[in-house]
Order: structure tokens, then C-alpha cells, then sequence
């Protein structure tokens, strides 16, 4: 029996049976999302650990958390890599031997600006797609064929919207500060309205 | 300093994004997307407008987004690995052990306090009630010889005898 046919409604109500074939069928899921998580640290040999405290929270305060998947959103397999990846983010953090998220330095000849006055932006300046693709482009250096993959769009997508965003960036930064003449010589500190 | 196309250098472009990005964040926190829209979102399930949440946990977290994306990407894509039969075991023993929703009727012997309560109740109760009645019966027997025997009292036994009707 595949993930996806489980079912859930008897497993809540306590069937034995369909609880074992949801190990049978989850634990691999479960257990492959674990070890990818915590590779990062080093830490795949404490994947059991992370996979019992999943089933754990699973099955906690009566199916609780099991109760939220939607089947009508997602596969079962893929809510459940959701939920192992967070849960083994926990973990790590848990333990404090997670890797601390690396601090965005500034490129060589550039300077941090200083505080300086806070200046309006408007929080529509860029869609949400055209934010995260210029911070995975700009602050997580991937190129265009990486950003596409991540993000499940075409490379073409992925062009655009970046044409979009540089565009819009261009005008407003033209429009607000004409005395900059271009993005580089930008006010040192901007704030959302 | 400027591309071809009119746009900034890449390099202007980032240090642009870098000061409209900072100010993005520190107008409004995001959160982590919710559990159901992450996983309909890795599956490509999501208009460009559902997907507006996760897409801003993206560019407020690109480190940590991104890391967790292609983790949960290649977790997916990759071959399930065999399961040690003893987590498996583990695993099997969580199950919760769901409570009886009816309880099993009491046998009479557990239910005999119970019984007797409401069998003393019932029986003071009677009791005194009946004694009730007795008593405000007997307090009118009385009461009423008296009355009877003063209906059927004749005129005569109201007069006082002859001798002293009359004044000497």
C-alpha cells in the first residue's frame, strides 16, 4: 500500500492495522527528509532520534497535528517531509550545534553605509516572486538555471521577473532620489511604510 | 553606472535590492509559511498569488529558505532508504491506545449504595408522610366527638334545673 492510500480517518479512530501500514509506508519518507536536514550538521546518525519525535508529534493530543494535513492540498509524502524538515531543524537547534546562518558581508569596496535618516518605501515595490528572486540571485548568489529549480519555475520566469524587479528598482530609486543618479549611491538606510 | 539595457549594473542592482530588501524586513516580520501551504507550494500547486507567503519567507530568509527548499526538494526526489526494523518497531508501539467510548454497565453490587440511597430516601419519606396523616387525624378525632355530641344535645341539657330557674 502506497503513502498516499492511507487512511487516515481509521488510523485516528485507532486502528491497529492502519497504523501499521502508515509506519510501513511513512517511516522511509519520514526517515529520508531527516537524514537530508541533518546533514547539513553533520548529525545523520541521530535521524532515528528525529524520526521518532515526528511519529511522536504525529499521533500527540490525539492525531493533533496529523489532523491538520489537507489531502486536497498537498501528497501525504510531501506535508510530511514538511513536517520532518522542521522537526529536525528543531532538533538541531535543540542541541545549539546548528549552523548559525551566515552573515551577508558586504563585497570588497563596499562600505556598510551609516544610519541615516529612515526613508518611506512602498511595500509593493516588488511581488513577492520578484523579492525572492532577486534575494536568492543578489544575496544567495544562484544563478538563473538554481532560482528556477528552487523556486519550481522556468529559467524564463525567472528572467523576467528579475528584468521586472531591476526595472522597478531603477524607476523608483530614478524618481525618489534623482540627486543619487544611480542605485549604488542609494540612502544609506530604508524603511517600509 | 549602467547596463546596456538601461538598468543597473549587476552590482548596483544588488546593493539596490540590499537597501529596499533591508527595509521590507524591517517593516513587517514573515513567518514561516504554514505546514499545507509549503507542501502544496513544493508541489507547484500554487498561483502566483497563493504562493505570495512562502515567496516572502524566500526573500525575508533566503538563506534558511533556500537551504530548507532544496533539502526538502532532493528528500523528495531521492530513493526512500530502508527503515531499521527496530525504529520501525518503535514506531509501531506509539500508537496511541484509544479509550472505550461507552462504559461497561455497573454490576448491581458496585450500584448498592446507590440502590440504598434512594430506597432510605424513598422510605423516609413514605414514612413520614404517613405519619403526617395519622397525627392530623387523631388531633381532629376530638374535635369532632365534641362537635357531634353537641349536635345531638337536646335543649333541656342547655337549661338549668327548675329549682334554680326560678327566684325564690
Amino acid at each position: 500500500m502506497s503513502l498516499q492510500d492511507s487512511d487516515i480517518s481509521r488510523l485516528i479512530a485507532g486502528d491497529r492495522s492502519a497504523w501499521d501500514a502508515f509506519v510501513r509506508s511513512a517511516a522511509p519518507v519520514v526517515l529520508a527528509a531527516a537524514r537530508r536536514t541533518l546533514e547539513r550538521a553533520g548529525r545523520t546518525n541521530e535521524a532515528d532520534d528525529v524520526v521518532q519525535q515526528v511519529f511522536e508529534k504525529l499521533v500527540r493530543d490525539d492525531f493533533r497535528l496529523l489532523r491538520t494535513y489537507d489531502p486536497g492540498r498537498a501528497q501525504l509524502s510531501t506535508w510530511l517531509s514538511v513536517v520532518t524538515n522542521s522537526a529536525a531543524l528543531d532538533h538541531l537547534r535543540r542541541l545549539k550545534r546548528a549552523p548559525e546562518p551566515r552573515e551577508i558581508l558586504p563585497e570588497d569596496g563596499e562600505t556598510t553605509p551609516p544610519a541615516a535618516d529612515p526613508l518611506p518605501i512602498p511595500r509593493n515595490l516588488l511581488t513577492p516572486r520578484q523579492a525572492a528572486i532577486m534575494a536568492l540571485l543578489y544575496e544567495r548568489e544562484l544563478d538563473v538555471s538554481e532560482v528556477a529549480r528552487l523556486l519550481g519555475i522556468t529559467e524564463q520566469t525567472v528572467r523576467s521577473a528579475h528584468h521586472k524587479a531591476l526595472t522597478r528598482l531603477r524607476v523608483y530609486f530614478s524618481e525618489e532620489f534623482p540627486e543619487l543618479g544611480d542605485a549604488k549611491a542609494r540612502p544609506a538606510r530604508i524603511t517600509g511604510k | 553606472m549602467s547596463t546596456g539595457a538601461g538598468l543597473p549594473h549587476p552590482k548596483d542592482a544588488g546593493a539596490a535590492w540590499s537597501a529596499v530588501a533591508q527595509a521590507l524586513r524591517e517593516s513587517r516580520p514573515i513567518s514561516e509559511p504554514d505546514v499545507n501551504l509549503l507542501a502544496a507550494w513544493l508541489e507547484g500547486r500554487l498561483e502566483e498569488s497563493e504562493a505570495a507567503p512562502v515567496e516572502s519567507w524566500i526573500a525575508a530568509n533566503p538563506l534558511e529558505a533556500s537551504t530548507r527548499l532544496a533539502e526538502l526538494r532532493e528528500s523528495l526526489t531521492e530513493a526512500p532508504p530502508n527503515v531499521p526494523h527496530k525504529l520501525l518497531l518503535r514506531l509501531r508501539a506509539l500508537r496511541p491506545q484509544r479509550k472505550s467510548t461507552h462504559q461497561p454497565m455497573p454490576s448491581f453490587w458496585r450500584r448498592m449504595p446507590q440502590v440504598a440511597a434512594v430506597a432510605a430516601t424513598l422510605a423516609i419519606g413514605l414514612f413520614g408522610a404517613y405519619g403526617s396523616y395519622e397525627m392530623g387525624l387523631r388531633g381532629s378525632l376530638p374535635a369532632l366527638e365534641q362537635e357531634r355530641q353537641f349536635a345531638q344535645a337536646s335543649l333541656p341539657e342547655f337549661l338549668p334545673p327548675e329549682d334554680e330557674f326560678f327566684f325564690d
